[in-house]
């Protein structure tokens, strides 16, 4: 009953979505302004039927009913609640009405705080999102739909993937989408100003609090997604460059330009067309990633159950959406004429710089996802492209990038001067190899090239960012929101470099044989199994081990690394590693086979300021929000 | 015309993904095709003194499959290898298997085998590039690797790669 | 169907045993970083998206001792990683090799970035040229009072 009540609140929420893309296109076309202020009761009509959809998926899920296929191949008696909910969008089916929900959710935002707009392009802009809306509705409704009856019903389900059952599988998804929905906004908005034919830039202004909000949201979900792996996968890794990651990071990476050349070109006026096509891009590259995670395509650890009639489904609705924005850019791009100019030492020409460069880091990123497929698709053979050719193409570019952004803070509009940006960062940069040339000495005993370079470039974009700051703070301007936003997101990049490069640079592991009572030396510590015990948890078997590690006799760490059988699935035996946590550095150990001798074999590993990838990445985030925050985007107009 | 160029190269990416639907990516081919077979010296599943040598099969094509008594796999293709003609050299490679599992295999389900090679610790299996199982070969009378079929065998792949093959490599050019 | 039983297979032999790594010792620790390097190079082919270091498939293991065998008899990685593609051909490689075919893949961006860095002295000359200056500002105010 509560199941054919969901796929009855799906199909009005499509009929919504249907009204929300034609009747305010219509409504422009003919001057109609109820057709336009329509627009919002459709928005929020789509809306209100999703959330009860989504809100009888998860009550369907909390009462474990067995006859809703999506739940039974999802779900287990024994779940612990939490998972049961945070199950809805474990699978492919579930996962979409929560992008579909969250787009809807971004529509109605949409309406609800962007009433400063005209309504023309208002009107417009919710209508592209509605056929966006339209197009994923009808791809769940028609092939993927989560409220499928399984007749006759199951009478257990298959259980939730254990790797799933985590906090991070309720927090990391749902962040995620926020981000790759969020990037629709502005897309949209793209589509709006490029159908409108409108010269100025004023939706540059209007647009850019939210690509701002989006590229935080997905900072936060691609960061929980890395920092996930990291303590619940086992192997200690935060970063594999796999097929669905680079899905994740493409549109990242684009956004990032996105933002910047949003900021010149609301400043200065100029970069139009490139703004325009960076913020179809970023869209079609979330739209790119659903259809490499949602088709078979590519392999990848994270791919959900494969279907090629949904893989056709999803690249016919890519195809439509980007094809359908490329020709009309190239119809009406020419237009958009900037009426700005500036010099080659300028801030301008450093966020076209960092846009070049951020460009290249996608198109590497984005070579290195789909090349294999290429090669075999041409026939040329099979090639794995894995983090050896990202660590040789993407680390350059991306470290080019944050050496400029050091001087986007400090530079002038229009015109700047080499000898000035000099003068200001002269003092920077000689703090910044001081700094990389001592801390190594402080914290470990060794110097490695990459490691110098590394922190060289972190405090070299953490002073100079310093020294921006200084400066406005000095001057007679005084410090906004989106300024203060801009040094705290590039204090974040210095934050995020430290972490990658000390921990590549010092972290290390060891491979031991752990047998009670037996102590191990390694690198001025000694690690120790104290216990190995049999536990019965909620819905799985755990053996948990107890490892001692110390210095000099003192006890520094104490670590519980597992092994689980899930009752539900017992053929898998699933690691849970030990982590004891500090900002300055991380223990880690897990298990991994019993010996014949009677003990473990085990991977321990020591990872120095790992804390910092995500603390920083928590950093760009913060920044992109406080950004977003800005005054000046919400200012009413007066008319 | 520059602000085509966008479109262009999505068009292009599409055909590649379009192509992308219909291949498999956890298929890896054999870097042996059109290469000598690599060579090895095993014993025989059914009489452990006599050694048998790739060389051994020089003169005729042969077909090598790969296969376990404990892949279930191999139990799905086993009906069509016995129905395979009799005039193709049929040889097993027991892979990773228990030598009497494996005899007991053949006498529960049927022999399609000529003979059976036994390569307890997968040694040889590694050298020909074998990942999974089961796998069949196509190797010609030269000692040349022709063919690699990773997955068991269906009957399109037999009727329309397999023995057409065999038909060419058998015919005198 | 028929394809979801091999895979089954080829999973079972992966998942199994989970995560497996064996004691390995080695005489100096060279050889072990030589050793650990290599293993994450490598590609594991039954649980494919792990690297040789972390997979706990039979074929993996098998695969790290002749990694291990032939450190020890002092054969060259590109000895090593040259055996291993080989036999199951260049996927078992994470880092691509540099090939006509691969000059895409390995040039394009850095080529991109090149060819956009000449390219902007030519645009900012060209917005200049379609833009007013300062003079041509102050005169346009002057007309439109």
């Amino acid at each position: 009953m509560l199941a054919e009540l969901g796929q009855i609140s799906i199909i009005i929420a499509l009929i919504f979505a249907l009204l929300q893309s034609t009747i305010p296109l219509l409504g422009v076309m003919r001057h109609k302004p109820i057709w336009m202020f329509a627009s919002v009761n459709f928005a929020r009509g789509q809306f209100i039927f999703l959330l009860l959809a989504l809100f009888l998926l998860g009550y369907l899920f909390y009462l474990n009913d067995f006859s809703v296929l999506y739940i039974a191949q999802n779900s287990n008696s024994l779940l612990p609640v939490q998972y049961r909910i945070s199950a809805v969008w474990g699978g492919h089916e579930g996962s979409l009405l929560l992008w579909i929900f969250m787009l809807s959710l971004w529509t109605v935002a949409v309406t609800q705080f962007a009433r400063h707009i005209p309504i023309t392009m208002r009107a417009q802009i919710i209508s592209v999102l509605g056929l966006v809306s339209v197009g994923f509705l009808l791809f769940m409704i028609l092939t993927s739909n989560p409220f499928d009856r399984l007749l006759p019903a199951a009478g257990e389900g298959r259980d939730l993937n254990p790797l799933l059952q985590d906090p991070g599988l309720i927090f990391h998804p749902p962040m995620l989408y926020m981000g790759y929905v969020g990037f629709s906004v502005s897309f949209a908005f793209a589509i709006a100003a490029l159908l409108s034919g409108r010269m100025d830039s004023a939706w540059t202004r209007w647009a850019r609090p939210w690509a701002l909000l989006a590229w935080a949201f997905l900072t936060v979900g691609i960061l929980m997604g890395s920092w996930w792996a990291y303590y619940e996968l086992g192997w200690g890794g935060w970063w594999f460059w796999d097929p669905v990651e680079n899905a994740s990071f493409m549109p990242w990476l684009l956004g990032t330009a996105l933002l910047h050349s949003l900021a010149v070109t609301e400043a200065r006026g100029i970069f139009k067309p490139w703004t325009v096509l960076l913020a179809i891009l970023t869209f079609s590259l979330c739209l790119l990633g659903a259809f490499l995670v949602r088709s078979g395509v590519l392999t990848s650890v994270h791919a959900f159950a494969t279907d090629p009639k949904r893989g056709l489904f999803i690249l016919i609705l890519l195809f439509i959406t980007v094809a359908g924005s490329l020709i009309l850019y190239a119809w009406r791009a020419p237009r958009l004429v900037g009426t700005g100019q500036f010099t080659l030492v300028s801030r301008e020409s450093g966020i076209l710089l960092n846009n070049i460069l951020m460009g290249a880091a996608a198109l590497c990123v984005l070579l290195g996802t789909l090349y294999p497929l290429i090669l075999d698709g041409l026939n040329a053979g099979k090639i794995s492209v894995g983090p050896p050719y990202f660590n040789k193409v993407f680390v350059p570019l991306a470290g080019a990038s944050a050496l400029f952004a050091a001087i986007g803070g400090i530079s002038k509009w229009k015109k700047d001067s080499f000898s000035r940006i000099v003068s200001k960062l002269w003092l920077a940069l000689i703090a910044a190899v001081l700094c990389a040339a001592l801390l190594p000495l402080i914290f470990y005993d060794s110097y490695s090239i990459g490691a110098l370079f590394g922190l060289m470039l972190a405090f070299w974009v953490f002073f100079s960012s310093l020294k921006a700051a200084i400066d406005r703070w000095l001057s007679p301007a005084r410090i906004n929101a989106g300024f203060f936003g801009m040094i705290v997101a590039h204090i974040g990049v210095a934050v995020f470099i430290t972490g990658i490069t000390i921990v590549t640079a010092y972290g290390w592991q060891k491979d031991v044989a752990l047998i009670k009572g037996k102590s191990i030396q390694y690198k001025s510590v000694e690690f120790v199994l104290l216990s190995l015990s049999q536990h019965q948890i909620e819905n799985y078997n755990a053996l948990i081990g107890h490892v001692r590690v110390s210095r000099n006799g003192e006890e520094i760490a104490l670590l519980k690394p597992e092994k689980r059988r899930y009752i539900a699935q017992p053929d898998n035996a699933m690691t849970e590693a030990g982590i004891q946590a500090a900002w300055y550095g991380d223990w880690y150990i897990s298990l991994g086979e019993p010996l014949d001798s009677g003990g473990w074999s085990a991977r321990m590993q020591y990872k120095p300021f790992v804390r910092f990838i995500w603390g920083g990445a928590l950093l760009m985030a913060l920044g992109g929000l406080f950004a977003a925050a800005d005054r000046r985007y919400r200012r009413r107009r007066i008319t | 015309m520059k602000y085509f160029i966008p479109l262009l190269i999505f068009l292009c990416l599409t055909v590649f993904l379009l192509i992308g639907l219909k291949l498999d990516p956890r298929l890896v081919p054999s870097p042996y095709i059109n290469k000598p077979a690599p060579s090895f010296s095993l014993s025989r599943l059914d009489n452990q003194s006599i050694a048998v040598q790739r060389d051994d099969f020089l003169g005729k094509t042969w077909v090598l499959n790969v296969w376990a008594s404990w892949c279930r796999a191999c139990l799905d293709e086993h009906p069509l290898l016995l129905s395979l003609p009799k005039n193709i050299n049929l040889v097993g490679l027991n892979y990773k298997d228990d030598k009497t599992d494996a005899k007991n295999w053949l006498l529960r389900w049927g022999n399609p085998y000529s003979l059976s090679l036994s390569d307890t610790d997968g040694k040889v299996g590694f050298d020909w590039g074998v990942y999974g199982v089961p796998e069949t070969f196509v190797i010609d009378a030269a000692g040349v690797v022709r063919y690699k079929h990773i997955g068991p065998l269906q009957e399109n792949d037999i009727n329309e790669e397999l023995l057409p093959l065999l038909k060419r490599l058998s015919t005198p050019q | 169907m028929i394809y979801r039983y091999f895979l089954f297979v080829l999973l079972l032999i992966g998942v199994a045993v989970a995560d497996g790594f064996e004691i390995i010792e080695f005489d100096n620790k060279q050889l072990e970083n030589r050793y650990q390097v290599l293993l994450q190079e490598l590609r594991c082919l039954v649980c494919q998206n792990q690297t040789l270091a972390d997979s706990g498939a039979g074929l993996a293991k098998d695969m790290r001792v002749v990694v291990y065998d032939m450190i020890n008899k002092g054969h060259t990685n590109d000895e090593i990683i040259q055996f291993m593609v080989d036999r199951y051909g260049n996927f078992v490689r994470y880092e691509p090799p540099f090939t006509l075919k691969t000059a895409v893949l390995w040039l394009m961006p850095f080529i991109v970035v090149l060819l956009m860095i000449l390219f902007i002295p030519k645009f900012v000359r060209q917005q200049q040229a379609v833009s007013l200056n300062d003079a041509q500002r102050e005169q346009a105010k002057k007309l439109l009072k």
